[in-house]
């Protein structure tokens, strides 16, 4: 076994408890501009960290170049980071053998889509959108990403565990022109199989968002009825998922601290984790400490009903480890994160929010995220842009407006939720939702 | 790092197709941080990064691979497979290597390797306790510290041979302040391209204290009122309010292929009279100073306004094909797995001639944002944004009541005409910036400077 040497000299270290976590990432990305390929890039890497006990801490540390050579550079590392904590915290490693939910996660006919395919989906793709309309001035990106990951997992307590999981996507960028007014907008198509993707509703989902957004103006400052649609509501559920961190809930840094069972939000509220969505791409069978991945009730008609929890976090609470013990990639600590995080749809079509909403505002486009939203607090003020709903109907296109609330807030002001969940590339997903009053900025 | 012989073999397999250039970028990056919560050492880690970036050009196009395999004949393979994906047949050879020896102006005097954990996070506990000892408000201090020293090496076909050695220091402290129904918290985060003399520089009691001054400031801070107004930007981090509006728009990465609101506008007036504005990745032990960029061009103080007037564009090589015009040596990648682009180092707005007390003086109504967080922007229509960290009114010429949680919105054509007063106490701060290549350290900066009719949103209603 690759490592063998490495966990024996570890024991001989001093080292109570070893795992080490190697990734295997292939990356593949074709980007095309006026009908030429205009990048290419194709490539793999492997990275392994490892973590080990020494006297009841534990130590961290990776490389990218692995040989046998660098065991005694990375046990020293792990023995001085180790030496250098002064928590207290316990962080077992797995120890009982785990049984994990059959799922199929790879999939062959996307590994193996050819150069020649992809080159000739895009020059369709670009084509096809540069003569959907006049306006269209330039098809600024078009790509396609294919990304390949391979994990296993091996601890000194006997554990061992593997995934294999792909997935690809392909990204447009569109520019819209109309007298002195300059539009953009980006779509995005998730796949995790070869039909996941279909150029026609790609080409009118394009089209149609930035053609829309052409002649937006400012608007009225002032409260108004608002509906966020379902893309732009999961960028801000995206930020709650830090919040039901047990970790950060354990560090004092989580305002749903004490909230516990406690009803947090508006009772037409319920969001889930579900790992076993083979759809999707947060999708998971075990963690990254092994732990076996459960589909949990994050907050069920409006009542908090679970933290996520990785192995230390478990222990601190006196109970098991959820499974969301995971790392952002091979080079970070086990830390936590979701897996599909979405809020349940509810059952009013989208046109019919629109005309409940009757005078109010769509919003369409959030940006600004990592500055505008407040990680701690859960208060935001971003830059939007979306659409006048007047008389029931969708109207004028605004732009350059601010939204600003409390997200815990603003849920707690539901009047209905739409039918039409979506997800976004980052695994979270949301229906539209029709907020009683929401604060913008703008003239 | 590889050697010029191997080099040399690799660069002449990537040329043996249709490509008329050929780039190796190897890299290797040692990090080391901690995170220091209430006194207690929460996190260390370590790790080190290797791998090597192979690019090919072939007219305005380019072909990318990288790897962690550096033996000669995995090296070749990887460049073999790599030029089998340009088309047409071998027109260019790979010059002779010749190496480029340079002086270090950023070089380090306490290499960060060579000091013990004790050393950095003694360093990090006065920090941490300043911040805490403050005011009974401040639950929580966090203090963290981050260390990299990276080589890198590139060679190309054009014959340059060139290796770097960066070391950066960086230490990020925050303070939050609670009772039982809510919380605030603030950050700084300084850093430079120096060793840990960069210590030497900072008052860690000053700096602990600075962030648990703002955090009870915003505590109880009314929320921002919405709407449009005059805002009066702080000097230091104000500066991304530059980065945003115009800096992105002003990378070659847009530019080069008319996806940007400033292309095409050399000579025009893009800015009112009193704003001059450059880049500069030549000032000694600057966040984001490098003595080379990562394409191996010598990085260089680039004009990029002068008064009101678009006089550059930051450049990389592959763009600069595009542009018809050469590299202004701001070709940056995160690291070895990005192809690198034209990118920001220190981008700052110039001292003019006005001081901050005419400013407020001069304000009937308004906001003061002193201190910002981050921000971003569409450099095709120049929308963008940035968030208020710590902000005042200003009523009837005089700075007012704290407010907090403001997000300012604008258009950077319009905004950049709309700046009317700059003042005289230039000063930058560290960030990082994130585009098509990767997060790279930048700095921001500007004097302090008066803005006509922003749109403010803050959550506390309309005005």
């Amino acid at each position: 076994m690759k490592y063998s040497l490495l966990f024996e000299m570890a024991k001989a270290s001093g080292i109570d408890a070893l795992e080490v976590y190697e990734q295997t990432n292939t990356q593949r990305n074709i980007q095309i501009f006026e009908s030429k390929v205009d990048t290419y890039q194709d490539s793999s890497i492997t990275g392994i960290n490892i973590r080990g006990k020494y006297n009841g801490k534990i130590g961290n540390t990776f490389v990218e170049l692995y040989d046998e050579g660098m065991n005694e550079i990375i046990l020293k590392r792990i023995i001085d980071n180790a030496s250098s904590i002064s928590s207290t915290d316990d962080v077992p490693f797995l120890s009982e053998v785990q049984e994990y939910q059959e799922m199929e996660l790879f999939n062959e006919e996307l590994a193996n889509t050819s150069t020649k395919e992809i080159i000739d989906l895009l020059l369709s793709l670009e084509n096809k959108i540069l003569a959907g309309d006049p306006r269209i001035d330039q098809v600024t990106d078009c790509g396609y990403t294919y990304g390949d990951s391979k994990v296993v997992i091996m601890n000194s307590h006997g554990i061992e565990a593997e995934r294999h999981t792909n997935y690809a996507y392909i990204l447009v960028g569109t520019l819209a022109k109309e007298n002195e007014d300059v539009q953009s907008d980006y779509q995005i198509t998730i796949m995790k199989k070869k039909e996941d993707y279909k150029e026609s509703e790609m080409v009118e989902r394009a089209l149609k968002e930035v053609l829309s957004k052409l002649n937006a103006k400012s608007m009225k400052s002032g409260s108004y009825k608002t509906i966020i649609r379902n893309d732009a509501m999961s960028s801000l559920l995206d930020v709650l998922s830090q919040s039901f961190s047990a970790d950060s809930v354990q560090k004092g840094l989580s305002v749903l601290k004490d909230k516990m069972e406690q009803k947090i939000v508006s009772e037409k509220i319920t969001v889930v984790d579900d790992p076993f969505r083979s759809d999707l791409i947060g999708s998971s069978t075990f963690d990254d400490e092994g732990t076996a991945s459960v589909r949990l009730s994050m907050i069920e008609h409006g009542v908090l009903k679970n933290f996520y929890h990785n192995l230390k976090t478990a222990k601190k609470a006196n109970t098991t480890s959820n499974g969301h013990g995971y790392r952002s990639g091979y080079a970070s600590p086990v830390s936590i994160s979701p897996t599909n995080l979405y809020i349940q749809a509810g059952d009013t079509c989208f046109n019919d929010l629109v005309k409940q909403c009757e005078n109010g505002v769509l919003i369409t486009d959030v940006s600004g995220l990592h500055a505008g939203f407040n990680q701690l607090t859960l208060d935001f003020s971003l830059q939007a842009s979306g659409f006048v709903i007047e008389n029931g109907s969708v109207a004028r296109p605004v732009n350059l407006i601010t939204i600003s609330g409390n997200l815990l807030d603003i849920l707690s002001h539901v009047e209905a939720l739409g039918n039409d969940l979506k997800f976004n590339s980052s695994a979270v997903g949301s229906p539209s939702i029709l907020f009683t009053a929401i604060n913008v900025s703008g003239e | 790092m590889l050697s010029k012989e191997l080099c040399q073999k690799v660069l002449q397999e990537m040329l043996t197709t249709g490509g008329d250039f050929a780039e190796i970028y190897e890299q290797k990056r040692d990090v080391c941080s901690y995170q220091m919560i209430n006194g207690v050492v929460e996190e260390a880690n370590s790790g080190t990064q290797y791998g090597i970036g192979l690019r090919i050009y072939q007219g305005f196009s380019s072909v990318y691979a990288y790897t962690n395999l550096n033996n000669e004949e995995d090296l070749l393979r990887t460049a073999r497979d790599l030029a089998q994906s340009v088309e047409g047949v071998s027109s260019v050879e790979a010059l002779p290597l010749e190496e480029v020896v340079f002086e270090d102006i950023h070089k380090a005097e306490k290499r960060p390797c060579e000091y013990s954990a004790k050393y950095k996070l003694d360093f990090l506990h006065q920090i941490n306790e300043a911040t805490l000892a403050y005011d009974t408000i401040i639950k929580k201090a966090i203090t963290n510290y981050s260390e990299q020293e990276e080589d890198v090496l590139i060679a190309n076909s054009t014959g340059k041979y060139i290796h770097d050695n960066r070391i950066r220091v960086r230490i990020g402290a925050s303070a939050v302040a609670a009772d039982e129904t809510r919380m605030q918290d603030a950050i700084a985060g300084p850093g430079a391209h120096m060793g840990l003399e960069f210590f030497d520089t900072i008052d860690p009691k000053e700096l602990g204290e600075h962030v648990a001054e703002i955090a009870k400031t915003m505590f109880y801070a009314e929320e921002c009122p919405s709407g449009v107004m005059d805002v009066v930007i702080g000097n230091k981090f104000g500066g991304v309010i530059f980065h945003e509006a115009c800096g992105h728009a002003l990378e070659a990465t847009s530019v080069a292929k008319n996806q940007s609101v400033f292309a095409n506008k050399i000579g025009t007036k893009i800015a009112a009279d009193c704003v001059s504005a450059v880049d500069d990745a030549t000032i000694p032990h600057a966040w984001g100073s490098n003595n080379i960029d990562d394409e191996g061009n010598f990085t260089k103080r680039n004009l990029l306004i002068e008064n009101g007037i678009l006089k550059g564009y930051l450049v990389d090589q592959l763009n600069g094909r595009r542009m018809n015009c050469e590299s202004s040596g701001s070709g940056r990648r995160q690291n070895y797995k990005f192809e690198p682009t034209s990118r920001m180092s220190n981008t700052f707005i110039l001292n003019g001639r006005d001081t901050f007390e005419e400013m407020i003086a001069n304000t009937q109504f308004g906001l003061y944002a002193k201190s910002m967080g981050g921000g971003s922007v569409d450099p095709s229509t120049g929308d963008f944004n940035f968030s208020v960290s710590e902000g005042y009114m200003i009523r009837d010429g005089k700075i007012a009541e704290p407010v907090r949680g403001a997000t300012l919105v604008g258009n950077g054509a319009k905004v950049l005409m709309n700046i009317d007063m700059v003042g005289d106490n230039l000063a930058r701060a560290q960030g990082m910036c994130g585009s098509v290549s990767g997060n790279v350290p930048t700095d921001v900066g500007q004097p302090v400077i008066r803005v006509r009719n922003m749109t403010v949103g803050g959550r506390g209603g309309a005005l």
